[in-house]
């Protein structure tokens, strides 16, 4: 009963037999970003699960060209990819940066602030999974307070807030910046042929479920990641210019409790942390709704 | 499948690091643990229609704005839909899964206006031509109407007999017409009796004996069950005492019945005692009815209480009548005060007389309506065993192979879709024996899809003000969009309606699309789980073991 299209990119191109984990949510969030942007596309990823999972040498899961750089170089080497691009008349090509938050949030920030200051013509998308996880699940910039990981233990559980990442690409006045979950999937997709048909450097924050290393149950990520959205702990907006704000999905508001008690890494969070995380996140789902009520495109 | 290269030598190996092939010669479904399988729950709504509706499958084509189709898939199992919509005590309603979310579906409104858009349009599905074979078909209520219908679809020559002279049965001359109009009841049995020879006016044992019957390839009796059970109180049969049914008939006949400024009581407590009740007060009588225990032993459906005690009608509980003497021209109705004592075989507390309590009330008219038994003794060589069920050895031989019997003879619940439901199966069941093979009826999946298995997260709640007016504005709409809209509310309960959540939601793209569904690419699924739990309908569920 579906509109459902003849043809889909990643299910004409047998995107199987990746060694992801079972439940991934960076899977489901590559093969939907890779449906709607099409076989014109490079794809450049740092050391990352994406990277991991991509395949084994010598093989590749990918469709299109997957470029493995170093951590920190993601996007230097994008942005070479683009000029080599330019220079070779394929500028109708996509550039497609796919890194993690550790990548994003930690080593390649110093970078990623380079291309954003220059607005090279980039989607760089990062697929947040909160921690280095392919590596055994080390706190990154990216990890939230009050979260279980084998460096912050029970004993000593993260104490600083997560990064604001969105804040600081925010302020490099980026053309296109959004905010997107795989429990989502019309948003995101809209998200994406939005960043697509915009110049300069575009920044998707895509929020990534992982089974292994947030302990949640594999068949739970689409419902954590909904949680996420529904509790305001990952809202749904899109940025323009770095001004200009719309949120895209009205959530539920529902207690950021619901949203912590299916995942085990916060388990040890104590009462005090997660009310402060409560009264946090409603002061920013605040400040994005004055935002957005100010902003001239939100009644798209 | 792109397949998987080793290298043996380093001479074998490319100078730069490049990929030479793909990933699919790695079958993850290896690592499953588990499975996603398809649950087979029913939904409630259609484990719980007596007539073996599929409403799921019609309020998806509703949805769809398939109405034709929808007509279609109801009016197989059931070709009264205008009349059911109206008078069906809608069981399906009952457990429907949006109960406990926010209101359950108007299902029978729904089917209502699916009847009437049947009637607006003159809908007529096209007729086969007709076989070799004749039934005969004996009273034509529900359920000698449902036979004939599909008698009539599968080729069968059907001819209707019936003692009165309308068509319908109970629908025609018990349930009053405020209830089921007129004009519905005759345009769908026009439609119903499209191709079948009706017979009005033909009473078994009055106007023919079974035996009459013997050129017919097969007879079906659905006589009813229309004997008015006695009161056993003594001057029932004084005049002014009269049966409910009997009362009812007298008007859905037509006749000019004045009750205006008459007191008027009538004992019982079952849908009849409602109607009964419902029509006196609207002929103008100050109506009370007398009821030996409480309302929450009444047998009538809470629907029809609840509507009888929106109008002015005087409900007695505990009270009992015992005698009933004339005095002149009006009635003295002497009354047992009751109180409820142990609970009988059928779970209700058996009502006790409280002595010394007796109390008189002066009537001028006396309806009973305390239960229905039907009547046999006229169809020559039929009775009944002491439960109920029929003993056919008194029947002429050559007739008793061929003799099918449905409806309110057998010992079923009755009403309206139980009745057609009947009728429907025996249509069935006839045309096999007809065709002489065996009859073997459907296997029932008794697994119901419960709230629990739904995923409410894909649905949206009514609001408060729509979901307070929403039952009486379906049954007041005569818009057919407005049974799509509530269609539309369907959750559609174990069964699949091609969201597309497991296909889009796999992250080993592990979910294939065929037509009409789904299936697991079992090479590929890790068994993670998510396309179960984010099936909407729970349809999906996932299986334990690593099935291939």
């Amino acid at each position: 009963m579906n509109d459902r299209p003849d043809y889909e990119f990643c299910a004409s191109h047998d995107l199987y037999g990746h060694t992801a984990c079972p439940g991934c949510g960076e899977k489901i969030l590559f093969r939907h970003v890779l449906d709607v942007l099409g076989p014109e596309t490079i794809v450049v990823a740092p050391a990352g699960c994406g990277a991991v999972t991509d395949g084994v040498f010598p093989h590749s899961l990918s469709p299109v060209p997957y470029l493995h750089v170093p951590f920190g170089a993601t996007p230097s080497a994008a942005a070479g990819v683009r000029a080599g691009l330019e220079k070779s008349g394929r500028s109708h090509v996509t550039v497609l940066a796919w890194a993690g938050d550790g990548a994003t949030f930690d080593i390649g920030m110093g970078a990623l602030s380079a291309i954003a200051e220059r607005n090279e013509n980039v989607l760089y998308v990062c697929y947040d999974n909160e921690a280095y996880m392919n590596t055994g699940m080390q706190r990154s910039s990216a990890t939230p307070t009050g979260s279980w990981t084998t460096t912050t233990p029970a004993s000593r559980l993260k104490e600083e807030p997560k990064k604001d990442i969105d804040a600081i690409m925010a302020a490099h006045r980026i053309p296109y910046l959004a905010t997107a979950s795989p429990a989502f999937l019309d948003d995101l997709k809209a998200k994406v042929k939005r960043a697509r048909e915009i110049k300069g450097l575009r920044f998707l924050h895509l929020y990534s479920p992982c089974p292994p290393g947030w302990k949640s149950d594999p068949s739970d990520s689409i419902a954590i990641a909904r949680m996420a959205v529904e509790s305001n702990v990952f809202p749904l907006y899109e940025l323009y210019d770095g001004r200009r704000l719309r949120i895209t999905y009205r959530s539920a508001s529902v207690p950021v409790a619901e949203y912590l008690k299916l995942q085990g890494r916060f388990r040890f969070i104590s009462d005090e942390d997660a009310e402060k995380m409560q009264s946090e996140v409603e002061k920013n789902y605040a400040e994005l709704m004055s935002r957005h009520e100010k902003s001239e495109i939100s009644k798209i | 499948m792109s397949k998987f290269v080793a290298f043996k030598t380093l001479a074998e190996m490319p100078e730069l690091p490049v990929s030479e092939a793909r990933m699919s010669w790695n079958k993850t479904g290896s690592w499953r643990s588990s499975t996603p399988a398809h649950r087979g729950k029913l939904p409630p709504c259609n484990f719980n229609c007596p007539a073996g509706e599929d409403i799921r499958g019609y309020l998806d084509l509703m949805k769809r704005g398939k109405v034709a189709e929808a007509f279609n898939l109801l009016t197989e199992k059931n070709p009264l839909p205008a009349v059911c919509g109206r008078v069906c005590y809608h069981p399906c309603q009952t457990d429907c899964n949006r109960q406990s979310f926010d209101t359950e579906l108007q299902i029978r409104s729904v089917e209502r206006l699916i009847g009437d858009w049947g009637i607006s349009k003159a809908y007529r599905p096209e007729l086969p031509p007709v076989g070799p074979h004749k039934v005969a078909v004996i009273g034509a209520g529900p359920a000698g109407l449902a036979a004939a219908h599909y008698l009539r679809q599968r080729r069968v020559s059907v001819t209707l007999f019936d003692e009165n002279e309308k068509p319908g049965g109970i629908l025609e001359y018990g349930i009053p017409s405020y209830r089921l109009d007129k004009d519905t009841l005759k345009a769908e049995l026009d439609r119903v009796l499209d191709g079948v020879e009706f017979k009005p006016q033909k009473r078994l044992g009055r106007d023919m004996e079974l035996r009459d019957l013997a050129g017919y390839d097969a007879i079906f009796l659905a006589t009813g069950a229309h004997k008015s059970k006695k009161m056993f109180v003594s001057g029932e049969d004084t005049k002014g005492v009269e049966s409910g049914l009997g009362f009812l008939k007298r008007i859905n006949s037509g006749e000019n019945i004045d009750l205006n400024g008459k007191q008027v009581a009538v004992v019982g407590g079952g849908n009849t005692a409602c109607d009964v009740a419902r029509s006196a007060c609207r002929l103008g009588g100050q109506v009370t009815v007398l009821y030996r225990r409480t309302e929450n032993e009444m047998p009538a459906f809470a629907e029809e209480i609840e509507e009888m005690k929106a109008e002015p009608i005087d409900l007695e509980f505990l009270v009992a009548p015992f005698k009933i003497e004339s005095t002149g021209n009006r009635l003295k109705l002497s009354c047992h005060r009751m109180e409820l004592g142990e609970p009988d075989e059928d779970g209700r507390r058996r009502p006790v007389v409280v002595e010394g309590n007796d109390f008189d009330m002066t009537v001028d008219q006396v309806f009973a309506a305390i239960g229905e038994d039907p009547d046999i003794s006229f169809a020559g060589g039929l009775v009944y065993n002491a439960d109920w069920t029929l003993d056919l050895s008194g029947v002429e031989d050559n007739l008793r192979d061929k003799l099918f019997i449905g409806g309110d003879i057998l010992p079923q619940p009755r009403t309206v879709p139980h009745a057609v439901a009947s009728g429907r199966m025996a249509a069935e069941q006839i045309d096999a024996f007809l065709k002489g093979v065996p009859f073997e009826p459907a296997a029932r999946v008794t697994e119901v899809a419960g709230a629990e298995d739904v995923n409410f997260a894909y649905f949206s709640r009514l609001n408060a003000a729509r979901r307070a007016h929403l039952r009486d504005e379906l049954k007041s709409s005569s818009d057919i969009s407005a049974a799509a809209d509530e269609a539309n509310r369907c959750l559609s309960c174990g069964v699949c309606f091609e969201c597309d959540n497991c296909y889009n939601f796999c992250p080993d793209l592990a979910v294939v699309r065929t037509p009409g569904g789904y299936r697991a690419n079992l090479d590929y699924c890790k068994g993670c789980g998510i396309c179960a739990k984010e099936c909407p309908s729970g349809t999906l569920g996932m299986q334990g073991g690593r099935a291939v």
